[in-house]
C-alpha cells in the first residue's frame, strides 16, 4: 500500500473538499474513456480544468498533473496522458487530508 | 459590495464564491457569457470577475460588449488558466483592468479585487469619513445628514440609502443592486420596497430638479441620482 500523503487544507475550504475530489476521481475516469477514443482534445480540456482549480483547493499537485495531461494531449502525445492520469489516480488514492 | 462571476467551471465557482462571500461580497454566478450580457440591461454590478474561455463567447467578446453597451464602467478583472505573455497582454488590451492566472490564490483574489475597487472608489466620496455633496454633509460614523446645516431625520434604511446612492452619484443602480447593499439579501424583501423608500428619500432630501437634483427612476432597471447643476467639487469634512 502506497505511502500516504498528507495534505494541510483551510479549514474554510472543508465543506467543498469531499466534492471537489469527487469530481477529481470522476474526471480520470473521463479522461481514460477519452483517451481509449483517441479523442485527445477532450482529455486536453479536462487536463487544462483540473490545471486551473486544483492549487487553489491546496493541492498543488491536481494542477501539476493537471498541467501534465493537457500538455501531454496538446502534443498528441496519448502515453504520456495516459501516465499522467494514472499517476493523479495514485495522488488521490493516497491522499489524506488535514484541515487546518 | 455586489460582484458578477462569468465562469462554468462549478468547482471554480464553488471556491471563489466561497471565498467571495465569506469576505462579504454579494456574487452573481453566470456560466454562459451571453446570459451575462442578457442580465445586464436589467443589472448593475460593482465588480466583474470574468473567465476567458466559456462555452458559447469569450470572456473578451463579453468585455467588448460591455464597453460598448453599458454606460457605467464597473471594474473588470480577468481570470484564466492561460499564462502566456500575449494571452495576459490580449487581456489588458481587452480593456480588463487586472487579471489573475488560475489556479486562483484566495489572499492574491481578494487584495486585488479590494486594488481594483480601490481605484474605482477614489472619485467617490464617502468611504474615508464624512463627505460634503453640494449642500449635504454626511456623516456616516454618527449617521447623520445635514442640508444646509440643518439636520434631516432620516429612519436607518434612508439613511443608509441616501449614503449608497451618493457613493454612487452619476451611477444607474439596478433595484436588486441597491436592495442588496440596504437591506442583504433576503428572499422575502421585493424590490418595490426599494421603489417606496426612494420615494419617500426624496421628498425628505428634497432630490428634486428645483434643488438642483434629479433622482431618476430608469424603466424596468432601476436608479440613477444625478446633479442637473454644475458638478459641485467633493471635499471630505
Amino acid at each position: 500500500m502506497a505511502e500516504p500523503i498528507v495534505v494541510k487544507i483551510d479549514r474554510e475550504l472543508e465543506v467543498l473538499v469531499p466534492r471537489f475530489l469527487d469530481n477529481c476521481r470522476r474526471d480520470i475516469g473521463l479522461i481514460e474513456t477519452t483517451l481509449a477514443k483517441n479523442d485527445l482534445d477532450t482529455a486536453r480540456k479536462i487536463g487544462h480544468s483540473l490545471k486551473g482549480v486544483g492549487g487553489g483547493y491546496g493541492f498543488a499537485e491536481i494542477t501539476r498533473l493537471g498541467a501534465a495531461i493537457e500538455s501531454a494531449a496538446r502534443d498528441g502525445d496519448g502515453l504520456r496522458a495516459a501516465a499522467a492520469t494514472s499517476a493523479l489516480d495514485a495522488y488521490l488514492a493516497a491522499l489524506q487530508i488535514e484541515y487546518v | 459590495m455586489r460582484v458578477a462571476i462569468l465562469e462554468d467551471d462549478p468547482a471554480q465557482i464553488d471556491l471563489v464564491t466561497l471565498w467571495l462571500n465569506n469576505a462579504g461580497y454579494n456574487c452573481h454566478v453566470f456560466t454562459y457569457g451571453k446570459e451575462l450580457t442578457r442580465a445586464l440591461p436589467r443589472e448593475s454590478f460593482d465588480l466583474f470577475m470574468l473567465d476567458w474561455e466559456l462555452p458559447d463567447i469569450s470572456g473578451a467578446e463579453v468585455l467588448k460588449w460591455m464597453r460598448e453597451n453599458v454606460r457605467e464602467h464597473a471594474p473588470v478583472i480577468f481570470t484564466t488558466a492561460r499564462d502566456r505573455e500575449e494571452d495576459i497582454a490580449a487581456m489588458l488590451h481587452a480593456g480588463a483592468d487586472d487579471y489573475l492566472v488560475k489556479p486562483l490564490r484566495k489572499l492574491e483574489l481578494l487584495a486585488r479585487i479590494d486594488a481594483v475597487l480601490r481605484r474605482t472608489r477614489a472619485s467617490r466620496p464617502g468611504d474615508e469619513g464624512p463627505f460634503n455633496l453640494a449642500e449635504f454633509t454626511v456623516d456616516v460614523e454618527s449617521r447623520t445628514i445635514q442640508r444646509h446645516g440643518q439636520p434631516i431625520e432620516l429612519t436607518q434604511k434612508d439613511f443608509d440609502l441616501a449614503v449608497f446612492l451618493f457613493r454612487n452619484l452619476g451611477r444607474l443602480l439596478s433595484r436588486g443592486h441597491i436592495l442588496e447593499n440596504v437591506w442583504g439579501r433576503s428572499p422575502t424583501l421585493n424590490t418595490r420596497t426599494v421603489d417606496t423608500h426612494v420615494s419617500r428619500l426624496r421628498s425628505k432630501l428634497g432630490l428634486t430638479p428645483e434643488n438642483g437634483w434629479r433622482l431618476v427612476a430608469i424603466y424596468q432597471h432601476g436608479y440613477r441620482l444625478e446633479q442637473i447643476q454644475k458638478e459641485e467639487q467633493v471635499y471630505a469634512v
